[in-house]
């Protein structure tokens, strides 16, 4: 595979406060990377550090093999879709997507081919007159793909482009991005804090912390194999249970079982812990059952399915058991 | 545009020779005495100062002063209601009804004082009339004297007091005072219990415009004052142009200066202790 | 008490304060238009002292003396204060608190203040008062205005237009060029009208600074009216409100509505 982008040893500091200690990050040719983690953990500074709008404290940036780390953002061939769109309230939308066009003085005719491939590919073309305030958020969300797309640029960074953006309508646009991304065989970096969004969309996903990374792995190992608590806790629901070699044991909600604590001739492993169930809330697809343990006043979750016909009831005593291998052992 | 960080330095120059400096030089001057034919003459002394204590001209300041506080209570008591009465508008009209309130702000005292010489002169609006109409017999002296400058003080600061509790009241969280009625609270006393306090703010910048304008008003009384109904603003007008004794003018006018600039500092030192109020003066603008 | 009962108490209250500040308005306008010279009683319409005005070699001196001095002191001030609210905006100053105290000042101290310490700066320096000390004195007063008034505007733009700018390959000059330019450009008007009415309309400053062969609009009014009314006067000061007026009213429409922060979905 083609290496796209190069961190080495990028460090970001403000002053006294790190923001980045030390990344070293390559970021594939065609990939959907997402980077991944609270607000704060440095996610949007290493993407507008890719982009040139920081400069690192320390370190480089490599773009297609080439050490671009003290180039002005205008020199890059990398484009950015901006939190709140940042559409120039004063243009057209063709306007706006020839902008960047005009501004590297490509020829009149290319750019306007170009702008009108975009504007096709985006479904814009009826609304290339308007102004960006007459537009819907997803409108001018779509605007600001668009005006970076035409660019053709190496690697498109995304600085949580649907987060303002209600559920239904992000649900729609993950797809249409994801579509997007694979139909142009195109480098997508992306930020985000939502893990179901990153989950959804990614080749890969790079979970920060404190400007560390954290995991740096596909969806479904950072799902089923989280390699620190922190991943396993911010990213789904998890059980916690502390184990005599003085790791700790991670369990998904949808991995532990229930049965009767009076069960006999069960065809499962016998229950791990005894407990009382505390609570049943009704999640649609699932029940989440709340169970509180005998022996260490610890409340464990499990997602019970309908089709499993026992419906759990509050102060029913219960067993909980799971397969040995849907557990994963992690540092404390 | 490596060097666009030095781009303020040319409106920094220019305020400092324009308006630093030429403060400092009556700083100076205020300390010097003056010739007998007028001209300054360099010599260190605090006469002037001394001189201001003197009983006519503590009687002008106090007079000054008693002017700027009835002036400020006036304004408070008119312009108030018109700007609740505008922050109550439906929203479509509460930005003509305050332009409406603002335009007399952009014309000048002159203006605005030589409208009312019209109307109170002996043979002006208000004399014709009431001699038409036969409840006076000879013409009232209604203007130069000091009901006269209290009008035209109050007429050309009203503004300044509309706009900033208008911002204020507008600001305010509607829903406080739902919550007040909810919790039992008659409108009046919602109103002062809840809508008073919190456009305290607003009260005090308007209070601060109007107070610092009134101590340096010289044009009102110049146009509709009589002879005693001088201001400290007169007098100091007064050392410059005729009786051209400028380190006293001087001396005055920074005891003015100072007092302005004191009670603004007091004022944003509220204003950060009383976390969000009304926004400042730069709302004018 | 009734809710109704009290708004109209209130509603009568403000409409009676509105008369207030607009009643001697109009009549200083409706007796431009009376022909009889002294008396306040209505003799008949008249534009008379509109046209004496005109023929009146004074009033048009003064009119060349304020437009000169209008406009010097509006390109300069404008100039001044949009390039300084621009770098204040866009870079960090460690003196940026004394910075805007010194903005500011202008604006907050007494008008006779700046006035009589700007007659004590040119009589120190012996600069002969004239319409040179008068526009230097006007682009003081009122730079601080178009600072405010640009920076209001820039103030509420996002950075993120000009940084996208950026990312679209538009180098700080074309960014300045094609974003922040013509983003900030109603402000800049904004800011340029207002500096215009206060110079046209300024009477204190000037009252200090001018020379005998630099008398304003404002001034000349001053000096009539000292000698006691007269119907020019009246037309003199009708035609400045109203000019003042529609220069207010045209920088408050030109306010843009689209760069406002909180106008985002």
């Amino acid at each position: 595979m083609k290496e796209m982008i190069r961190l080495q040893k990028i460090t970001k500091k403000y002053g006294d406060h790190v923001i980045i200690p030390s990344m070293d990050l390559t970021i594939n040719d065609g990939e959907f990377l997402t980077l991944l983690g609270p607000s704060g953990c440095g996610k949007t500074t290493l993407l507008r550090i890719i982009a040139g709008l920081e400069q690192p404290t320390s370190g480089s940036v490599f773009l297609d093999g080439e050490d671009v780390t003290i180039l002005p953002p205008y020199a890059r061939d990398v484009n950015m879709v901006f939190q709140h769109y940042a559409l120039f309230p004063h243009m057209t939308i063709e306007e706006n997507i020839h902008f960047g066009l005009k501004m590297k003085n490509v020829p009149m005719d290319e750019q306007r081919e170009r702008v009108s491939q975009v504007l096709y590919l985006t479904q814009l073309e009826e609304m290339r007159k308007r102004r960006p305030q007459q537009m819907s958020g997803g409108q001018q969300q779509r605007v600001a793909i668009a005006r970076a797309l035409v660019n053709n640029p190496k690697v498109l960074l995304l600085d949580e482009p649907l987060g303002a953006l209600d559920y239904q309508l992000r649900k729609n646009l993950q797809l249409e991005l994801k579509n997007l991304q694979r139909g142009l065989g195109l480098t997508f970096v992306y930020v985000t804090h939502d893990q179901e969004e990153a989950l959804t969309m990614s080749d890969r996903i790079v979970v920060m912390n404190n400007g560390l990374i954290e995991q740096d792995d596909i969806p479904d190992t950072i799902y089923h194999k989280p390699t620190s608590k922190f991943v396993a806790k911010f990213i789904g629901e998890s059980n916690f249970f502390d184990m005599p070699d003085g790791k700790t044991l991670v369990l998904r909600p949808e991995k532990i079982n229930l049965c009767p604590e009076d069960e006999e001739n069960a065809s499962h492993p016998e229950p791990h812990f005894c407990g009382t169930v505390v609570d049943v809330v009704f999640y649609g697809t699932i029940d989440k059952v709340f169970v509180r343990l005998d022996n260490s006043n610890q409340t464990v979750i499990s997602y019970q399915y309908f089709d499993d016909i026992i419906r759990w009831q509050p102060d029913q005593r219960i067993g909980i058991w799971w397969q040995p291998q849907d557990g994963v052992a992690v540092e404390k | 545009m490596r060097n666009g960080k030095l781009l303020v330095i040319p409106i920094v120059a220019w305020l400092s020779i324009f308006f630093v400096i030429p403060l400092l030089i009556v700083v100076a001057v205020s300390f010097t005495s003056r010739t007998a034919y007028g001209q300054i003459f360099f010599q260190l002394t605090i006469s002037n100062y001394i001189h201001f204590l003197e009983p006519l001209y503590l009687s002008i300041f106090a007079g000054t002063l008693f002017t700027a506080i009835l002036a400020t209570v006036l304004t408070i008591l008119m312009g108030y209601p018109l700007a609740y009465y505008i922050a109550k508008l439906p929203k479509k009209w509460q930005q003509p009804a305050l332009i409406l309130a603002m335009i007399p702000f952009w014309i000048n005292f002159l203006i605005r004082s030589y409208a009312w010489v019209i109307i109170l002169r002996s043979q002006g609006v208000l004399n014709t009339l009431l001699l038409k109409i036969g409840i006076i017999e000879q013409p009232l002296q209604l203007l130069y004297n000091d009901t006269a400058v209290m009008l035209g003080m109050v007429y050309a600061l009203l503004p300044f007091m509309v706009l900033p509790i208008y911002v204020s009241i507008e600001q305010l969280d509607h829903r406080l005072i739902e919550a007040a009625s909810d919790l039992g609270a008659t409108p009046f006393t919602a109103f002062r219990k809840i809508t008073l306090p919190l456009t305290i703010p607003g009260i005090a910048a308007g209070t601060i415009l109007v107070f610092i304008s009134s101590l340096g008003m010289f044009v009102v009384p110049d146009v509709m004052g009589g002879a005693k109904s001088a201001l400290i603003g007169n007098l100091i007008q007064n050392q410059f142009l005729s009786a051209r004794d400028w380190p006293f003018g001087s001396a005055l006018s920074i005891v003015l200066a100072v007092l302005s600039l004191v009670l603004i500092m007091l004022y944003y030192k509220a204003l950060s202790l009383q976390e969000g109020g009304a926004r400042n003066v730069k709302d004018l603008a | 008490m009734s809710k109704t009962w009290r708004s109209h108490v209130l509603c009568a209250y403000a409409l009676a304060i509105l008369a207030f500040l607009y009643l001697p308005l109009l009549f200083l306008a409706l007796y431009s238009f009376n022909e009889s010279r002294i008396n306040a009683v209505w003799s008949g319409f008249t534009l008379d002292w509109y046209a004496t005005l005109f023929k009146n070699r004074r009033v048009l001196e003064a009119l060349t003396n304020s437009l000169f001095v209008a406009f010097i002191s509006t390109i300069s001030s404008t100039v001044l204060g949009t390039t300084a609210a621009i770098a204040l905006n866009k870079y960090q100053y460690k003196w940026k608190p004394a910075i805007n105290g010194l903005l500011y000042m202008p604006i907050l101290i007494p008008e006779i203040v700046m006035g009589l310490s700007l007659l004590v700066l040119f009589s120190q320096l012996q600069i002969p008062l004239g319409k040179i000390t008068l526009t230097l004195s006007h682009i003081t007063f009122c730079v601080s205005f178009v600072v405010i008034t640009v920076n209001a505007r820039l103030e509420g733009m996002r950075p993120e237009l000009e940084q996208a700018a950026m990312d679209l390959y538009a180098t700080p000059f074309k960014t300045f060029r094609y974003i922040t330019l013509p983003l900030a450009m109603p402000g800049i008007v904004a800011g340029a009208l207002i500096a215009f009415t206060l110079s046209i309309d300024d009477f204190i400053i000037s009252f200090f600074v001018a020379g005998p062969n630099s008398t304003t609009l404002p001034l000349y009014i001053y000096a009539t009216v000292k000698r006691g009314i007269s119907p020019e006067i009246n037309a003199l000061s009708t035609l400045l409100m109203l000019a003042t007026i529609s220069l207010v009213g045209i920088a408050r429409l030109i306010q843009p509505h689209y760069i406002s922060k909180n106008n985002e979905q």
